[in-house]
């Protein structure tokens, strides 16, 4: 893994290998203590060594981002040549995954063809400025029409 | 009668049931579709498998099989029409293609090249599925002689390998692909019918669905990822989509070596159109003349040729090792094997009998596809340039109502949509630490396998020691090659390929 002076630590991949390291420790003590004998034909043989392996390679990767950071750190004092932080849009990412994730949760609550007409025009309209048309036909479109698509061509439920 | 003979005659006696008007409309439907989605820039060739899965399960067995062979045929090639027409591949498979044909583009020949990467895939795609009928019985053959060890193994080395030749430094790849792994080993165990890792929740009984994982990962993180951080391209029109045939009949030394790169890269298991692609230009870029090897890069039809023809062939090549061995190719492969799962077809050795014909029938069916690939590429290659220009934020919300109604329709379940969305937001999270979702796919598709042969090769080498379990002739091989795949991995100073990085940034 190559080091980019000036190029920020990765909180994220951080959080990742730290909840990655943490599920397995739990999961895997939970294997180990239901493992018995026969051990060949125990369910929990292989969560262990799953969980197992992912312990090591978690326990990898957050050594070298500790020490990717410290060269980083090291690097930053050496040469004042910090490259400015990403456009970072956290507003833009709650409102899409609350608004993505409220249109799944709810669609089997009021029904797909509702909940549609709820998420399309607002997610357009806030993450493109659509035109009304559009965001009309569009929304008449996914609404309406996908649905009976489903329902009548390939015989199939709606949520 | 030969078992290459008997596979032959069969694939020709399946070429009826193919050509039906039923199946080729959902041939056309498929290539169509595929075509258009693979040219649109923030949309996959797996995102399109994933969401269309659930529309295949009410489609009739054949129809289902030939619409999605139609997509994925499809969607490998239409990621090209972007990278030739606004430099912005629409599927990593496309990645060389964007550097020869843009070029050509803005020199006013975006329809010769257009043109020659429709022949390239066309003869590609067609190439793969004849190596793909012949060299089939040879490895049935060599599938029955190996036992539950080997395929653990091999199982196990997919997995590894999608985690090592991903954009992403290994390790995490590999976590990404253990991650997987987990996934699958959730819900009732097969062997013991015991119950694992449900912690009391019903709906995970049953196991954690793959195709709603792989909604989530591929679609509902995708369609984030793009919308959030990708920014949109300005398209210009396009000139007529021309074959050249000169600089095909020119080039055909390249055109047979990309399609065998591409058919032999595919059929590795995890090592898709992406790398087949990279390597196949690249070998052509090195074999070139000085003359030719000065083009490379200011727009070369030698170039297009190397990568189209080899990453079409690569579609043949990553069904062998899914119809032979329940190992899939690529990715998009393995959203083909959860397709015929649901259609309650199970991959394998004994595939040809558990379900007679429908071997033949995915070949012809294939042979079909690559020759209509060529005729609807042509005639939609240069409609599709208008689509480019539909702004991410239009096109992306869009797709989310298919999200949901694809992850629900493919077990009728509630539960699923939940599963979808909280594996899109757990998929979204690993993209924004640099975590590649492709192992994490792979590792969920052949973790029942892995599993399951390890703990049957348990059983078998009861009384057996160690060492002579390890000296077992393919065995061994499988275990040098694990090696060196992870030696090679961690070597320092590993880097991926060059062109790949930068497009893919």
């Amino acid at each position: 893994m190559t080091v980019e002076p000036g190029s920020r630590p990765d909180p994220v991949a951080f959080i990742i290998e730290i909840v990655a390291l943490l599920a397995a420790l739990g999961v895997g003590t939970m294997a180990a203590t239901r493992l018995a004998a026969p051990v060949a034909t125990s369910p929990w043989i292989v969560p262990l060594i799953v969980c197992s392996a992912i312990v090591l390679v978690s326990i990898a990767l957050l050594a070298e981002e500790v020490r990717d950071w410290l060269k980083k750190h090291a690097a930053r004092h050496a040469a004042d040549s910090v490259l400015p932080p990403p456009r970072s849009t956290p507003a833009r990412v709650a409102g899409w995954l609350a608004l993505s994730g409220g249109y799944g949760v709810a669609t089997p609550s009021i029904g797909f063809e509702w909940a549609t007409a709820i998420f399309l025009p607002v997610a357009l309209r806030t993450f493109s400025r659509a035109s009304w048309p559009l965001t009309i036909g569009l929304t008449a479109c996914m609404g309406i029409l996908l649905p009976l698509v489903f329902r009548y061509v390939f015989h199939s439920l709606i949520p | 009668m030969s078992a290459t003979t008997e596979i032959l005659y069969g694939t020709l006696a399946a070429l009826p049931a193919s050509l039906t008007l039923e199946n080729l409309l959902y041939c056309l439907i498929g290539l169509g579709f595929g075509i258009i989605w693979g040219a649109l820039p923030a949309l996959s060739s797996t995102m399109a498998m994933a969401l269309l899965i659930g529309f295949s399960g009410a489609m009739p067995v054949q129809g289902a099989i030939i619409f999605l062979l139609g997509v994925y045929s499809g969607s490998v090639f239409g990621g090209s029409i972007s990278a030739v027409c606004i430099n912005i591949p629409g599927t990593p498979a496309a990645v060389c293609t964007a550097i020869e044909g843009y070029p050509l583009f803005l020199r006013g020949e975006g329809g010769q090249a257009l043109g020659t990467v429709v022949m390239s895939s066309a003869i590609g795609n067609l190439f793969g599925t004849v190596a793909l009928i012949f060299s089939t019985p040879f490895i049935i053959g060599l599938a029955l002689q190996i036992g539950s060890w080997e395929i653990c193994l091999l199982g196990l080395w997919g997995v590894l390998l999608s985690g090592s030749i991903s954009d992403a430094p290994a390790l995490k790849g590999w976590l990404s692909g253990l991650i997987g792994l987990a996934l699958s080993l959730i819900g009732i165990d097969t062997v013991s019918g015991e119950e694992r890792l449900t912690f009391g929740i019903k709906s995970l009984v049953g196991g954690v669905s793959f195709v709603a994982v792989l909604i989530g990962v591929f679609g509902f993180a995708e369609i984030a990822r793009g919308l959030l951080f990708e920014r949109d391209a300005e398209t210009i029109p396009v000139n007529r989509v021309k074959v050249l045939w000169h600089q095909i009949r020119q080039h055909f030394r390249t055109l047979l070596s990309g399609c065998s790169i591409g058919t032999f890269i595919g059929a590795v298991p995890a090592a898709g159109a992406d790398i087949a692609a990279f390597i196949s230009y690249s070998l052509s870029r090195r074999l070139a003349s000085f003359k030719e090897r000065l083009r490379y890069g200011k727009g070369s039809y030698r170039g297009i040729i190397a990568a189209e023809s080899s990453n079409n062939a690569s579609v043949g090549g990553s069904l062998l090792p899914l119809l032979v061995l329940a190992i899939p190719g690529s990715t998009v492969a393995a959203a083909f094997m959860g397709a015929l799962n649901l259609q309650g077809i199970a991959m394998g050795p004994m595939i040809r009998m558990g379900h007679p014909g429908i071997m033949e029938f995915i070949f012809a069916s294939l042979l079909v596809v690559s020759v209509l690939l060529g005729v609807m590429g042509y005639l939609i290659a240069r409609p599709c340039v208008a689509l480019l220009s539909i702004p991410r934020g239009v096109l992306l919300p869009s797709i989310m109502p298919v999200c949901v109604l694809g992850a629900f329709a493919a077990q009728n379940d509630v539960a699923d949509i939940y599963i979808m969305l909280i594996s899109g937001i757990a998929g979204l999270a690993l993209v924004l630490g640099g975590f590649p979702l492709a192992p994490l796919v792979m590792g969920m598709i052949l973790g029942p396998l892995v599993d399951q042969n390890f703990r049957r090769a348990l059983i078998i080498f009861k009384d057996q020691t160690l060492m002579d379990v390890l000296l077992r002739p393919a065995g061994l091989v499988m275990l040098v090659v694990i090696v060196f795949t992870i030696v090679a991995a961690l070597r320092p100073g590993r880097r991926t390929a060059p062109a790949l990085d930068e497009k893919r940034d």
